[in-house]
């Protein structure tokens, strides 16, 4: 048991919760989590290793999942915010301050939204507080309002109230408490963290705690403003009139607080009691939103063993800013295009297939009604299966194609002609140097592998959409196992429509080739499309490799026997699988990760459009 | 007698029944469960006219829809399919999901749905003229049909549109509510189940919770059974059969009930 068994189900719980794909990291300690650790709001969440049952540890994990998933990174300022204290917020103490507030947010957000965590994060919560109490060393290198902070974070419905009766802590309580209505927002957090932020330099220049507390408490009283003017306003009021302010007031209001959020936030508050809009809250987070991890075993050829969990496969959505790529390969390739389509025609199935004597159907079958009135009048029991209906004769086909996107790609298609040398210097001529620089001689734009690749594969998919098989385009890359990158240009689901074409078109050399992971992931995919024949063809430029793929960087036989074996899982699994490379030394290894009939070596790049259509048609015949 | 329960979302009642009264047909767009079917029910019920449903799937072909020979006997009779019963009468033609029908079928309703308002029933060599109050009424889910399952532009450029989406979690709530009785915190609860699981609609779920299943759900706890339970059995095990699926849509029912 391991983390592993929980991963895809908080994953999709993750989602939901969040309305967008959520990349969760494993800890490898649990000291590096929350609660154990302040974490940063709007983190990606990590949870803590695996220990205990599984059942117990999911539900630790999904308890953390959904606190740090109700965390959002403090707005860079909020509006009529003064210079001085935008740059308050700057600060690294401010960003600590509020990472504490907004989880006490976060906390309360549970407790109005999702009751049914409250059991499993409280004990959470009480496990970590009973942890930092026993570290008295942490708790002294801190100051005593940032001590009762988080003192606060760690507050449970059993903690014993005797904890909470120091001054700081009724500060901080009373603070606080702006961020506990159901409808509390992050900037609430922010104002919130700005008070105490004041309060401690406030406590710095030599004020009372006592003095600035019952200031607090008097909360219609007049704005009490710390060293000058550019403290924190302490009184009630509207954020209309704090934007008149201009700043010179100060920065934050504080107060009954209840009313100025509502009123600062009166849309987004739709959108909270709408089941908490994370999705849109969270879109200024650091993580890029559209990444989901999965993770994978590697077949390690040296022990003869799978290396469990090994490689992490962090999957994203391509989004491209090329909405006329598929038109411009349709331009570019017009006669290859229709050579293709032609090719792919020949097996076009017939549409329907006439089949006679059925109880239901659009005609009568007339040979059946005789024969059934023959038997009738001849006193024999007469047939009733007097129809003729035309039935489908489709086929069902789900096809990957997997593109190595290694840096490798980026190289020429063709080898550049050698440029010829000019007869005459232009140099020698000055007055050659106009026209030089005004024209620079036109040169077709280098045709990379990577292009001709992503040709073949769009006008493949453009000729698969006309015959209505199903196919998804995906491309891979990566540095280290932690790291293999599979991106997606198309997916089985996704329409072929311009903004999918655009992704495929975005498609980008990238780094290394770590195949065997990037295989799994393809194979993962299309083992859950419901089609009765399945294709994955990976189009490659060389061996794999990647950093830490092997014992060291030129052991070229790890990374291939673990490609062949992932290979070899994904036809055990139902899966037809085919190599395309165009690396003249592609025999060498290919020979040995799969089967001859499995593989090609394409010398002419040219050709990998046409090549790949025959190949289609192949790999159907000999699956049928 | 009260009608059918429809909570208007937006203007979807008054562009209906200029829709009728132009004698225009009309195509619903939304996903499954959001309330197109109750929607054509309770317009049907308002304006008191009959409603024919036909549910298509893909073996459903144009006879189905206009009719066929029958053998009783030792002769053949004419019987008419829902769609020219409907075009004689003078009643509401719903066909839902009418993209999953086989294409011969949208060449059939072309001609209804312009200014010739006719069907031709090849077989019998007959051109019904439709009754003035027949009103040809089509449902298509744009969400998970492929490419080949699209409806195609000359058929769809023939109806008057009215796009569906699940309701807020308010009006979600509301509708649990009038349906059900169920009462308003756990309405609401439900509502917000429902919009969570909706936005795993790319994760291997075809469609997230409609609002049909939610209104299942409710009905069970409205039948005593508790409400974690309900959503197992109503919601849960509806989604999906993937077992890390199931589990992930229980732990959303899971922290939003206390």
């Amino acid at each position: 048991m391991s983390y592993r068994d929980v991963q895809t189900s908080l994953g999709l719980f993750a989602e939901a919760i969040c309305g967008q794909p959520v990349a969760i990291l494993l800890g490898e300690e649990r000291r590096d989590c929350w609660p154990w650790h302040v974490g940063n709001p709007g983190e990606a969440p990590t949870v803590p290793p695996f220990e205990g049952c599984l059942e117990e540890y999911r539900l630790v994990c999904r308890a953390v999942v959904l606190h740090r998933l109700l965390t959002v990174p403090a707005p860079p300022s909020l509006p009529g915010t003064s210079p001085v204290v935008a740059e308050r917020m700057g600060s690294e103490q401010f960003a600590f301050i509020y990472a504490l507030v907004e989880d006490i947010r976060a906390t309360s957000q549970v407790h109005h939204w999702f009751p049914g965590a409250i059991n499993e994060l409280e004990a959470l919560l009480d496990n970590a507080r009973s942890e930092w109490a026993s570290n008295a060393r942490d708790r002294r290198a801190v100051h005593p309002l940032l001590i009762a902070l988080r003192s606060r974070a760690l507050l449970t419905s059993t903690t014993s109230v005797q904890l909470l009766i120091s001054e700081e802590d009724r500060a901080v309580s009373k603070i606080t408490s702006q961020v506990m209505p159901r409808n509390a927002l992050p900037d609430d957090s922010v104002r919130a963290a700005l008070v105490i932020q004041t309060l401690i330099d406030a406590l710095r220049a030599g004020r009372s705690l006592q003095e600035l507390v019952d200031e607090l408490e008097a909360d219609d009283g007049p704005a009490v403003t710390t060293e000058g003017t550019k403290g924190v306003a302490l009184d009630g009021g509207t954020p209309t009139e704090f934007e008149e302010s201009d700043g010179t007031g100060g920065g934050q209001l504080l107060g009954d607080t209840d009313a100025q959020s509502f009123t600062t936030a009166q849309e987004s508050e739709e959108h909270v009691r709408a089941g908490l809009d994370i999705g849109a809250m969270r879109s200024g987070r650091a993580a890029a939103p559209d990444l989901r991890t999965f993770v994978y075993d590697e077949w390690d050829f040296h022990v003869g063993e799978h290396r469990r969990s090994w490689c992490r496969v962090v999957e994203e959505q391509l989004v491209g800013d090329e909405p006329g790529f598929i038109h411009d390969v349709r331009v570019r390739h017009q006669a290859l295009r229709t050579r293709i389509r032609s090719t792919l025609m020949k097996m076009r199935p017939q549409e329907l297939v006439r089949v006679y004597r059925r109880d239901d159907g659009e005609e009568l079958d007339l040979d059946a009604v005789i024969e059934a009135i023959a038997d009738r009048r001849s006193g024999a029991p007469a047939n009733d299966r007097l129809h003729i209906r035309r039935d489908r004769a489709a086929r069902d086909v789900a096809t990957a194609f997997l593109v190595d996107l290694s840096a490798s790609t980026s190289s020429p298609a063709v080898p550049p002609e050698p440029e010829p040398a000019p007869e005459v210097d232009p140099m020698d001529d000055p007055l050659s140097y106009g026209p030089i620089w005004q024209n620079p001689p036109e040169r077709e734009p280098v045709r990379r592998v990577i292009d001709v690749a992503k040709d073949a594969v769009a006008l493949m998919g453009d000729a698969l959409d006309q015959l209505g098989d199903r196919y998804a385009i995906y491309g891979f890359s990566g540095t280290g196992r932690n790291n293999v990158e599979f991106k997606i240009g198309k997916d089985f689901s996704d329409r072929s429509d311009a903004a999918s074409w655009s992704a495929v078109g975005a498609m980008k050399p990238l780094r290394y080739t770590r195949m065997g992971p990037a295989v799994r992931h393809a194979a993962a995919k299309l083992a859950a499309e419901p089609a009765r024949t399945k294709l994955l063809i990976m189009i490659s430029d060389g061996y794999p490799q990647d950093t830490d793929y092997g014992l060291d960087r030129h052991d070229r036989d790890y990374g291939m026997f673990d490609t062949a074996r992932a290979l070899a899982d994904a036809a055990s699994q139902g899966i037809e699988t085919f190599c395309l490379t165009i690396d003249p030394a592609g025999h060498d290894y290919l020979r040995q990760m799969c089967s001859d009939d499995r593989y090609l070596v394409i010398d002419d790049v040219e050709s990998l459009p046409e090549e790949l259509a025959n190949l289609y048609l192949l790999q159907l015949a000999s699956a049928r | 007698m009260d009608g059918p329960f429809y909570l208007p979302l937006t203007d979807e009642v008054a562009v209906f029944e200029a829709a009728v009264a132009a004698r225009l047909p009309v195509l619903l767009k939304g996903p499954t469960g959001c309330g197109k079917t109750r929607f054509v029910e309770h317009m049907a019920w308002k304006l008191n006219r009959n409603l024919t449903t036909v549910a298509c799937y893909e073996d459903l072909t144009a006879t189905d829809l206009v009719g066929r020979y029958l053998l009783s006997g030792e002769e053949t009779l004419w019987m008419d399919g829902p769609l020219t019963r409907a075009v004689r009468q003078g009643s509401f033609c719903y066909l839902d999901e009418v993209v999953e029908a086989r294409k011969d079928t949208t060449v059939i309703i072309h001609s209804l749905t312009d200014h010739r308002r006719v069907l031709t029933i090849d077989k019998t060599a007959e051109t019904v003229q439709a009754h003035d109050d027949f009103l040809l009424v089509i449902s298509y889910n744009p969400g998970y049909q492929s490419v080949l399952k699209d409806l195609k532009p000359s058929t769809r450029q023939r109806f008057v549109s009215i796009e569906f989406t699940y309701p807020s979690i308010g009006a979600e709530a509301q509708i649990l509510v009038a349906e059900t009785g169920v009462v308003n915190e756990t309405a609401e609860r439900l509502a917000r189940c429902g919009a969570k699981t909706r936005g795993l609609h790319e994760r291997g779920l075809e469609e997230g919770v409609s609002t049909r299943l939610l209104v299942y759900a409710a009905h069970l706890i409205v039948q005593g059974l508790e409400p974690r339970r309900a959503c197992q059995a109503a919601l849960v095990q509806a989604i999906s059969d993937d077992v890390d699926m199931q589990q992930a849509v229980g732990d959303i029912v899971d922290v939003i009930f206390p």
